[in-house]
């Protein structure tokens, strides 16, 4: 009997550790992760407003890509970019009600062939082509009446200016959608994401 | 609880078996995504973090399992060595192939990579590319041409006419639209031809515009819209006045589709090579780690397995080594349970455990007869020690094996030291001792061999500080396996007391027929005398009536004498009637001493114990008794100028039996150890004068008392006489006759 109680103690031991080493590990990597994001998306500034029933988002920002996504860029690799807003009215010891949350995706393609780059509005299905990296990422950190009208998710309380609220945006590259060698756990060199830039709306 | 054991050990293996798989089936997923660019594997990381932690798991029980046969290894329990080394050598054999094979499979796998990316192949992708540029090129400067000839003829055009001129000339151009910029950066005319284009014109870019007002055109393929490939050529048409800016013209030419899908074409492969060129590092990388992942698997498995497989087959051997444990602890109850029925072990456990229950019952057999034997010498030892004969026994080399509490009483309790040793050791426990078994020894080696009797007896006698013993001694041999037979009993009789009652009732027949046969002539001897003096005085004369006178005087006092001597004899062989009064004895002996005062030069001291009680005695025997005994205590003393005699009287002995003892003693010269032994039989005495009856009519009296008596010597000179008479048990005497 005391065997079986040894074995059962071990095989718990062994669970015990293991979920330990494995909150242990998420925790390391989640420090890792964070200390990892290259913070060189740097927003500027950023409106939301409603014009004629329709939300819309004006954004500027500076995109300053790493010689080596630079270069992944220029050999093929796409990058896709998610631009995420977010509206939240604060509430008391809950967590805030979301009142808005869009996220639009846009691509940069380099074509060797022209060499010019493309940045493509994913959800618009529109592209603007440039002939200049800089002119393509100003492209890209310039997002002017932008319609995030389909992801409004509470319109009244987003359009009572009485109700104080927090609107959000942070633009980061989508690891997901790199080629799937990149996406490793500790591939630092693709990652790359703004701060989230908060501003109160009213 | 061995069945239990055994159903968990493979419930457990049941479990790992089933983790292996899908780890294996996760990690062929892992290798499948890895060599894949495709974005659909989404869970990847999920599949590799779940894996890592599926290993962290196996290699959390790994370093337990390797913990717990340290700490086993350290504590010596048994069959963790072979443990040790069973693992050690499983994981040695499991470890050198899938090392071999990894190693070699990371280097064909980095060859076949690096086989995917052919120097040749590249150079065609960089020449296609080129060509496709070169093919464009041709058509670019064609088509440069044609707008520069456009841009001449709109040169001096008004900005009203523009429209029309530029209509007329796209008319007969290729361009799919054409559009003139004023020095004003306005859009002065557009012309479409092309349903692709958009509805407004396409503005070139503002570094083209500027560009091209100082004289700079720019011919390229651009896309335009979507994915659409147009040649753009951006012009200058000058202006009339020098004051004023040039005008720009912009002129967008349609690529062929044949040549435009080639062009995509040879774009699309050029950017995948490309990419993969790009990725090449991280896909060997991918790869390797997930092949590193299927090794560590592989290992981690293997060590598990061969923890698992050891203790498994460790079980029985471990299970057997305690087992040999406790049964060299004396656990005969030691049973292993039989995992394993057809194997070498199963029949070395089956051998064990029959082992053991023969072993058992031997052991209970054993224990059954020793009890009985044990047993059989209880009973033995209490009949031993309740007969009154002493009992010797000797094993076949004369070392002395039991002494019976009868033989420690007749020779004294110096023999209780001489079991375990040789009979010849004897002299080294007393002296008496010594004297018996000298006398046993010399009989056993010379007597008993000589006549080759198995059964002897002798007399024996001894000198021992109470006097001279005589003993009886018969001797067997017992009968024994060996030549020389199992050894020897000696059961001995202390005869002294026999020999001394038979003396003493010789004695006194002897002094009972003296006393009758002597007794009746001395009356008319000594009548005779007087009547020879009275009848012959008158008649002799002189001499003759003085010789007369003293021969009859010598008659008359040799007659009384012999009837002193005879009424000595008549009074120790007489057996009178005791008239035993209630006395007490301290006024009795002060009595007697009251006679002794005045005495010159005698000093006579009475220690008395007033705790000594009245018992029944005969008080004129009683008194004869103490006479006698300082008679003898002063006689002894006769060379001593102040003789002394010191009585004592106390009580003594257990509440359920008392005694009144009485000590003469003197400080004369003690008795003659030869004479110890006989001093009480009539005629043995040291002095020269009296009848030498004293003593042994002292001890008549005491034995008719129920008493007894016992002379020594004191250790600091002089001699002892130890007079003990026996209360009345349960009696209280109130006076009167006993």
């Amino acid at each position: 009997m005391a065997e079986v109680k040894r074995s059962r103690r071990q095989m718990l031991v062994g669970v015990g550790l293991t979920a330990a080493a494995g909150l242990g590990s998420v925790a390391l990597l989640s420090g890792y992760s964070a200390r990892l994001k290259s913070e060189r998306i740097d927003i500027q500034s950023a409106v939301l407003r409603e014009v004629n029933n329709r939300w819309l988002f004006d954004c500027r920002a500076t995109i300053d890509l790493p010689a080596r996504i630079q270069l992944g860029l220029e050999s093929g690799v796409p990058l896709q970019f998610i631009v995420s807003v977010k509206v939240t009215k604060p509430v008391d010891f809950w967590p805030d009600d979301v009142l808005l949350s869009a996220k639009r995706r846009f691509r940069l393609v380099y074509y060797e062939l022209t060499r010019h780059y493309r940045v493509h509005s994913v959800e618009d299905d529109k592209s603007v082509n440039t002939r200049s990296l800089l002119s393509a990422l100003d492209e890209l950190g310039s997002l002017n009446l932008l319609d995030v009208t389909d992801w409004v998710k509470n319109s009244t309380d987003l359009s009572d200016s009485s109700i104080a609220k927090n609107a959000s945006v942070s633009i980061a590259l989508d690891q997901q959608y790199l080629p799937l060698p990149l996406q490793h756990l500790f591939n630092s060199d693709w990652r790359l994401a703004s701060e989230e830039f908060v501003w109160p709306l009213s | 609880m061995a069945s239990i054991l055994s159903r968990r050990s493979m419930t457990s293996a049941v479990w790992m078996a089933l983790l292996f798989v899908l780890l294996i089936a996760s990690l062929y997923v892992l290798g499948t995504m890895a060599l894949r660019l495709d974005r659909f594997s989404q869970y990847y990381s999920f599949l590799l973090v779940a894996n890592g932690l599926a290993l962290l798991f196996i290699g959390t029980l790994i370093v337990l399992n390797g913990w717990r046969l340290t700490q086993e290894w350290r504590a010596q329990v048994a069959g963790s060595r072979l443990t040790v080394k069973f693992v050690i050598l499983s994981v040695v054999l499991a470890l050198v192939p899938v090392l071999l094979v990894y190693s070699f499979s990371v280097r064909f796998l980095r060859a076949n990579i690096n086989s995917y990316f052919d120097i040749e192949i590249e150079q065609a992708l960089d020449d296609a590319l080129e060509l496709s540029r070169e093919s464009l090129g041709l058509q670019m400067r064609t088509l440069q041409r044609d707008t520069l000839n456009v841009a001449d003829q709109l040169v001096g055009v008004s900005d009203n006419m523009a429209v029309v001129e530029l209509n007329a000339l796209s008319a007969d151009s290729e361009a799919s639209e054409m559009t003139l910029i004023g020095p004003n950066n306005r859009i002065i005319a557009s012309t479409g031809l092309s349903d692709q284009l958009n509805v407004q014109p396409v503005r070139p870019d503002d570094d083209l515009v500027s560009r091209a007002k100082s004289g700079i055109g720019y011919v390229g393929v651009d896309p335009v819209g979507q994915n659409d490939l147009y040649i753009r050529v951006v012009t200058p048409v000058l202006s009339d006045d020098p004051t004023q800016e040039n005008s720009v013209l912009q002129a967008l030419y349609p690529i062929a589709t044949r040549s435009a899908k080639l062009a995509e074409s040879v774009q699309t492969s050029y950017q995948q090579y490309r990419s993969l060129v790009f990725l090449r590092r991280p896909i060997t990388l991918s790869t390797i780690l997930t092949l590193s992942l299927a090794l560590l698997l592989s290992v981690m498995m293997a060590v598990w397995f061969a923890f698992y497989a050891a203790r498994r087959m460790m079980s029985p051997v471990h299970e057997l080594v305690e087992g040999t444990r406790a049964v060299a602890e004396g656990n005969l109850q030691t049973r292993i349970y039989k995992k394993s029925k057809n194997d070498e072990l199963g029949y070395l456990v089956h051998s064990f455990n029959y082992m053991t229950l023969q072993l058992e019952q031997a052991r209970d057999k054993t224990q059954t007869s020793q009890l009985q034997l044990e047993s059989q010498r209880a009973y033995l030892q209490a009949v031993l020690g309740q007969i009154s004969s002493g009992v010797i026994t000797l094993d076949s080399q004369q070392v002395v094996n039991t002494v019976n509490a009868a033989a420690i009483s007749i020779l004294g309790d110096e023999l209780q030291g001489l079991t375990g040793r040789k009979i010849s050791d004897g002299a080294k426990i007393s002296n008496l001792t010594g004297q018996f078994c000298d006398q046993v020894l010399s009989f056993l080696e010379s007597g008993s061999k000589a006549t080759k009797h198995k059964h002897w007896s002798a007399e024996m006698d001894v000198v021992a500080e109470s006097g001279r013993r005589f003993l009886f001694v018969r001797g067997a041999e017992l009968e024994g396996s060996g030549s020389e037979g199992s050894g020897t009993v000696l059961v001995i009789d202390d005869i002294t007391v026999m020999i001394s009652a038979q003396r003493d009732a010789a004695w006194s027949e002897v002094a009972r027929r003296l006393a009758h046969e002597i007794k009746n002539p001395l009356t008319p001897i000594q009548l005779s005398a007087e009547r020879l003096r009275r009848k012959f005085s008158k008649k002799l004369n002189g001499e003759d009536t003085e010789h007369l006178g003293r021969l009859t005087a010598t008659i008359e006092n040799q007659v009384d004498s012999l009837k002193s001597m005879v009424n000595a004899f008549a009074a120790y062989a007489s057996t009178p009637q005791l008239n035993l009064v209630k006395t007490d004895p301290n006024s009795l002996l002060k009595e007697v001493m009251e006679l002794y005062e005045g005495t010159r030069g005698v000093h006579i001291e009475l220690d008395l114990s007033p705790e000594v009680r009245e018992l029944p005695l005969d008080v004129p025997r009683i008194r004869q008794l103490v006479h006698n005994l300082i008679k003898n205590a002063l006689e002894s003393q006769s060379e001593q100028t102040h003789p002394q005699v010191r009585i004592i009287s106390l009580e003594r002995g257990q509440p359920s039996f008392r005694e009144l003892e009485i000590r003469v003693e003197d400080q004369g010269p003690g008795f003659e150890l030869d004479n110890l032994g006989r001093l009480f039989e009539p005629y043995v005495t040291s002095k020269t004068k009296g009848t030498g009856l004293g003593l042994a009519i002292v001890k008549k009296i005491v034995e008719e008392h129920g008493g007894s008596i016992k002379a020594s010597n004191r250790e600091q000179g002089g001699a002892m006489m130890t007079l003990r008479f026996p209360y009345p048990s349960g009696i209280v005497v109130t006076g009167g006759d006993a």
